[in-house]
């Protein structure tokens, strides 16, 4: 009996045991890889957004009649993929109005293919990254970011060449190359939006000049053109320290202050040329009596290396650096005048004494910001003189 | 021939070598040992004439034949362990004598020669110490006795493969832990290039272990450097005792799960063959196969890897560009593509420069990598292969001619994930033993064969693929890619999988031929030619001597020993500083150990002293003090005062190694500091530059033998009837000198203001050494551990222990290593014979272990608590003497890991049938 009982409390001991074992031995699952998971954003796509919200209905419009090239993803599908990130300029109904397209028929007509369409929109986006208003930075003059818009291949690398559109933000506003933001920072799930206040052009030129089309090869420009021609007499045009190769690569970024033939010949006049001549008699005597050095110096003057819309100048005068490489002439001085977001005009002074202390001009109806490719124009109603 | 095969021939020649005995015979008398219950032959039954030194053992079929000069009437004493002793009076040679043994019940009985050098019952030990004998292996769940010592108490373990496991005491443990001495029959078995103990890989096979005794804590005063976490002592049968032969077939199925690899067969095949020829000369040889699927390292968690300070972080290869998997090889190639690809480009094509400058600051991308299973080899193979030649000079000194080879596949952690291919160790040994002394003479000679480095190797594997660099390179063409996708508005993770989809075509497959023949190609390279492998031929050879003066000094027991060391160090260049040629390390030790009993035998003292000097550290004297304390019958207390220390490993002194993660392994030695030029460019501590952001410099002091203190209390006693063995233990151990591993940073190009977080990882920037050095100040260990064994009627035994061991005193930003978990616990119950004839036997034993805050060379991290239960049953067939055993462990195939960045283990379950075990 004893022993029995003995082996009961055994076995029942065992199993015990082997029941706690069995249970106790149960291991937590080793851990596992983490994804990094980034949070999501916003609650709509930019489709969805400027759907629901009628007041984007002329661009819904624009963007839905728009076709890309084959095998580009349409813009409707741009703006609705949830996988990729975007910052995007969606005009509102109020900005085409603006821009003089008063209605969805206008952007349905045969004027607007369905290519430019495609062109004028794409160059509405900037891909891949999300600048909102706190992002882009307040230095001068702005920063320069690749669009939606290919014009084709880099030349020597696989990378696209994409137009560039150039945020920028001060105290007057915030814009899109000189275009102003009205409502900004609309965060969604593919991006950023912000709606302009009017459409933004893409350029479709080169600065270029007379000789080369651009938009330099207004007639209104004839006169300075024919400096940059004596300026670079006897430089082939593909040398690299010439300024016609300047005006021409697509990949400069340049903001020319263009003297009217006004105010060339006014300038000539004061340098000891006969006045009253006709504009083709002034063109010639550029070539002839001009000196090289004074034109290489006029043209340089009128240059600044890098692309500045108006709406990037500041309010007080600030000097700026021009092609000119000399230390004691340190630059010419602007200043923008504002309403708003909306500059009224630009004072550019030249600072030597030649300038006589008059500042040239710069008004819309001049006009400035003519956007180029690889910069931009601002017209002026003086010669700028390094002399 | 090469070496390798002359070594092979040096093993069969001593096992087989005739030897042609003659000697006098005056009284034969013959017998038989069985066991009382089941009626089956005992082997290696001691049997002794009373009052004479004749004696011999009984044989496989439990027979026996005494010689004796002795005459009639006699006594003979038998004894065997696991059974009760007994005296047998023989009257005539004609009487046959049969013994039935009787099977003990007796806990703590079992005599332990690693404590003192000297035999001594375990219960009256000075120092703690754990004992595994033939008979526990017979009944242990788990297939190799290796994996037993993981369950003694206070014992952690460290597996970096199937076959290669890493015991440890009171902390410190790791892949190849180098403060645990192993001496397989008396031989330092450590690897002495690779600086691992290849016992589980090299040494005794199954079924030639008589006993494995192990010393937790230090142990230097009686076993020299090293030391310093324990030592275990292995012990081979001596083939005038354990005679005949002896097999085991182990078949068994790993995977089960398939979560690793496909359901795979376990193969460990064992023979043991030893006799007596005569009363004068005996020999054995063994050999052992085993032969299955590696467990895997399969942690594809994502790693800061800045060498030792590195940690887990989130990320996956799919949401990480610069991911860098634990055990993903390849993928520690990691390049800022923004400072060496975009800003270039940026540079070239301005208006992109504002669109390239909003992108992060840096941009690292690592390249793709490969996992574990994909490039090292999933078969591991073990050879253990050994001879042994015992000739009796006289009736008391005996020669000894010893060899053990093995050979195989393991995987081995380290700076890197090592795999360990046709890895060969051999260890020759000639001795002189004799009851009082002996003299030994052994080699350690190591071949590492095409063992290769699996992260070293993989990064060359892909740039042999496509190399990093070039305008038409991976990263080129990778970052151009990136570009083009962020262009098309794509999120950043997905430009970067497009771009890494693009940069990877063509890559080879793993497993695929092409993949093959480039690895292969770049495995079988030095590491030093631009390849992966190392070569390492590092020799050891050791003379030693002992003298036990017990018989001769009645005044105290006195044992003396000293030991001459040389290491000669042959890597060529792929893992020492030895492009030049060999290095060569001396070493030289003296031991002393006294012994007096006092108040009949109730207090005994131990008195023991060790100095030792290693050519490049200065001597160092480990002294030991111990006491017994009988306070009753079978009831001891003991106190220790015992020291260790350890000369920093061969590594550890001459390691050159650029590893994975970029950072240059050195050596503590000035030399290096003065070849790297540390003093005309200072290098700066990498931890506080990752916390702080701030340069500090970083100075070494000499570099210094390590040494520790340790203060040992214990109890060990039977209570309840003899029924309860107790034993206890606490211990405060001190470390002086304690050596780590700092990560320095040192301009490339003398800048210091060139160093900073974000460069810190740029090789053209910043070279990365890590250097050991000492740590000022102490480091502090103390522990406890409760070990209970009760023994059940019937044959039924059931034990319990709680460990647990605590590190403080390390300073921040220094790497302990401890890697001990706060608790452990073990708990077993088991029987080796009960039920028909006591014919059927079980175990099962259950471990649990807190999580570890894991230290290595190759990655930190948290090892989770985990547990696991082992199971057998076992039949015997007396008439036959086969042993039937079916067995699992980690029964519940709950998968773990025991070191951060070793293998997921998971169940192996086996059947086996043994012949002749005993």
């Amino acid at each position: 009996m004893k022993q029995t009982i003995l082996k009961n409390t055994l076995v029942t001991g065992i199993m015990a045991t082997g029941i706690f074992a069995f249970i106790a031995s149960c291991n937590k699952p080793l851990l596992a890889p983490n994804p990094i998971i980034v949070p999501a954003q916003g609650t709509q796509t930019a489709l969805e957004f400027i759907t629901a919200d009628t007041t984007y209905s002329y661009f819904l419009a624009a963007v839905t009649r728009a076709t890309p090239a084959s095998g580009t993803p349409t813009l409707l599908a741009t703006l609705g993929d949830k996988t990729t990130f975007s910052t995007f300029y969606a005009p509102n109904n109020a900005a085409f109005r603006a821009s003089g397209i008063p209605s969805i028929a206008v952007i349905n007509s045969a004027f607007f293919t369905t290519g430019k369409l495609d062109s004028l929109f794409r160059y509405h986006i900037i891909p891949g990254e999300q600048w909102t208003s706190v992002n882009v930075p307040t230095a001068f003059p702005n920063i320069q970011l690749p669009s939606l818009l290919t014009l084709g291949p880099l030349p020597g690398t696989p990378l696209p060449f994409r137009l560039s559109l150039y945020p920028s933000k001060g105290t007057n506003g915030f814009w899109i190359n000189n275009v102003p933001i009205t409502s900004a920072d609309k965060i969604l799930i593919n991006g950023v939006l912000h709606t302009p206040a009017v459409l933004v052009s893409p350029p479709s030129m080169l600065l270029g000049w007379a000789n080369a089309p651009g938009v330099l090869s207004d007639p209104q420009y004839s006169l300075f053109d024919s400096v940059i021609v004596k300026a670079d007499q006897g430089a082939l045009p593909t040398s690299t320290t010439s300024f016609t190769y300047a005006l021409n690569i697509p990949f400069a970024n340049l903001t020319v202050f263009a003297p009217t033939n006004t105010a060339v010949k006014a300038y000539l006049i004061t340098v000891g040329f006969p006045p009253g001549l006709p504009d083709a008699a002034y063109a010639a005597l550029i070539r002839t009596n001009l000196p090289q050095d004074l034109a290489k110096g006029i043209v340089a003057y009128s240059i600044l290396p890098t692309k500045a819309f108006t709406v990037n100048f500041p309010t007080t005068p600030t000097v700026f650096p021009t092609l000119v490489p000399t230390a004691s002439i340190p630059g010419v001085r602007v200043q923008a005048f504002f309403t708003g977001p909306v500059v009224d005009s630009l004072k550019v002074l030249g600072l030597p004494p030649g300038n006589g202390g008059v500042p040239a001009t710069s008004k819309p109806t001049s006009p400035f910001d003519k956007n180029a490719v690889n910069g931009v124009v601002h017209t002026i109603d003086k010669v700028l003189s390094p002399i | 021939m090469t070496k390798s095969l002359c070594n092979l021939v040096l093993v069969t020649m001593i096992s087989i070598l005739p030897f042609s005995i003659v000697f006098a015979q005056v009284t034969v008398i013959n017998g038989n040992a069985k066991n009382s219950n089941s009626g089956e032959s005992v082997s290696a039954v001691s049997v002794t004439v009373k009052g004479s030194g004749s004696g011999t053992f009984t044989d496989d079929k439990g027979n026996f034949k005494l010689n004796t000069p002795k005459r009639l009437p006699l006594t003979l004493i038998i004894s065997s362990v696991g059974y009760d002793p007994q005296e047998v009076t023989v009257n005539s040679t004609s009487d046959f004598v049969q013994i039935d043994l009787k099977a003990s019940n007796i806990l703590g009985q079992e005599v332990v020669i690693a404590a003192t050098r000297t035999p001594s019952r375990y219960l009256e030990s000075p120092v703690t110490i754990e004992r595994i004998t033939a008979a526990n292996i017979r009944n242990s769940a788990t297939p190799s006795y290796y994996d037993i010592i993981g369950k003694l108490k206070g014992v952690d373990v460290v597996n970096s493969s199937l076959t290669y496991t890493t015991p440890s005491t009171r902390g410190f443990n790791g892949s190849g832990s180098t403060r645990v001495n192993q001496i397989v029959d008396g031989m330092d078995n450590q690897a002495p290039g690779l600086n691992f103990s290849v016992g589980s890989v090299i040494g005794l096979t199954q079924l030639d272990v008589e006993s494995v005794e192990l010393l937790p804590g230090a142990s230097s005063a009686l076993y020299g450097p090293g030391g310093m976490n324990g030592a275990i002592l292995i012990n081979s049968k001596d083939p005038f005792k354990y005679q005949g032969i002896s097999a085991e077939i182990k078949t068994g199925i790993m995977h089960v799960d398939s979560r690793e690899r496909n359901p795979s067969p376990y193969y460990d095949w064992a023979m043991r063959w030893a006799k007596k020829v005569s009363d004068k000369f005996a020999f054995k040889v063994t050999g052992e196969l085993i032969q299955a699927k590696d467990w895997l390292g399969d942690d594809y968690r994502n790693y800061n890897r800045i060498a030792t300070t590195g940690v887990v972080i989130p990320g996956t290869r799919d949401t990480d560009p610069n991911y860098d998997g634990i055990n993903v090889y390849g993928d520690e190639t990691s390049v800022d593509i923004k400072a060496n690809v975009l800003n270039n480009l940026a540079a070239a094509a301005p208006f992109y420069a504002p669109y390239i400058n909003a992108l992060p600051a840096t941009v690292f991308v690592s390249r793709t990598g490969y996992i574990e299973k994909d490039v090292v080899n999933p078969n591991t193979v073990n050879f253990k292969g050994s001879g042994q030649m015992n000739y009796k000079i006289t009736d008391k000194t005996t020669l000894i001619l010893e060899g053990y080879l093995g050979s195989g596949n393991t995987v081995y952690t380290g700076s890197d994930r090592y795999s360990l291919k046709n890895l060969k160790v051999a260890q020759y040994k000639v001795e002189l033993n004799n009851a009082n002394w002996f003299l030994r003479g052994y080699t350690t000679q190591e071949n590492a064969g095409e063992s290769f480095n699996s992260t070293v190797t993989t990064r060359l594997f892909n740039e042999a693929w496509k190399p990093s660099g070039g305008s038409t390179g991976w990263y080129a063409q990778y970052a151009f890619a990136f570009l083009q996708n962020k262009l098309a508005g794509q999120a950043d993770i997905t430009a970067h999988n497009n771009a890494r989809a693009l940069a990877d075509i063509g890559r080879p497959a793993a497993g695929s031929a092409q993949f093959q023949q480039i690895f292969d190609q770049v495995r079988k390279i030095p590491i030093v030619k631009g390849g992966g492998r190392f070569v390492d031929k590092t020799n050891l050879y050791n003379v030693e001597g002992q003298y036990h003066f017990s018989k001769i000094q009645q005044f105290a027991d006195i044992v003396i020993g000293a030991n001459y060391k040389k290491y000669l160090l042959n890597s060529e260049g792929t893992l020492f500083a030895d492009s030049a040629g060999k290095i060569g390390i001396n070493e030289v030790g003296a031991y002393a150990q006294l012994t007096k009993s006092f108040i009949n035998d109730k207090l005994k003292f131990i008195l023991s002293g060790r100095y030792d000097k290693n050519q490049n550290f200065d001597g160092r004297f480990t002294p030991r003090v111990s006491a017994v304390i009988a306070i009753a019958p079978d009831n001891f207390l003991r106190l220790s005062y015992q020291s260790a220390y350890r000369f920093p490993s061969t590594q550890q002194q001459w390691i050159n190694l650029r590893v994975g993660g970029g950072v240059r392994l050195l050596g503590g030695l000035k030399t290096f500091q003065d070849f790297y030029n540390f003093g005309g460019n200072p290098v700066y501590d990498v931890t506080t530059l990752v916390a702080t952001g701030n340069l500090v410099k970083r100075p070494f002091d000499k570099f210094k033998a390590e040494s520790v203190n340790s203060f040992e209390g214990g109890y060990k006693g039977l209570l309840l009837n003899k029924k309860l063995l107790v034993d206890l233990y606490s211990y405060y151990g001190i470390y002086q000198n304690f050596t780590t591993r700092v990560v320095v940073a040192q301009a490339v190009n003398g800048v210091a203001s060139s160093i900073n977080k974000s460069t810190i990882n740029d090789p053209t920037k910043v070279n990365l050494y890590s250097v050991p050095t000492n740590i000022v100040g102490d480091v502090k260990t103390f522990g406890f551990g409760i070990g209970l064994d009760y023994q059940l009627p019937l044959n039924f035994s059931i034990g319990a222990n709680v460990t647990s061991d605590k590190l403080s005193g390390v300073p921040d930003g220094f790497m302990s290593g401890f890697n001990a978990p706060l608790y452990r616990a073990v708990a077993s119950i088991s029987n080796s014979g009960f039920g028909f004839k006591k014919l059927i036997g079980f175990n099962i034993t259950y471990k649990w272990q807190d999580k570890v805050d894991y230290q290595g060379d190759f990655a930190n991290g948290e090892v989770p608590a985990f547990s696991t239960l082992d199971a057998q049953v076992s039949y015997k067939v007396p008439q036959q003497k086969l042993l039937l055993k079916a067995g699992a462990t980690n029964l519940l195939n709950e998968y773990y890991r025991n070191g951060f960045g070793n293998v997921t283990i998971g169940g192996l379950y086996y059947v086996s049938i043994g012949f002749n075990l005993f």
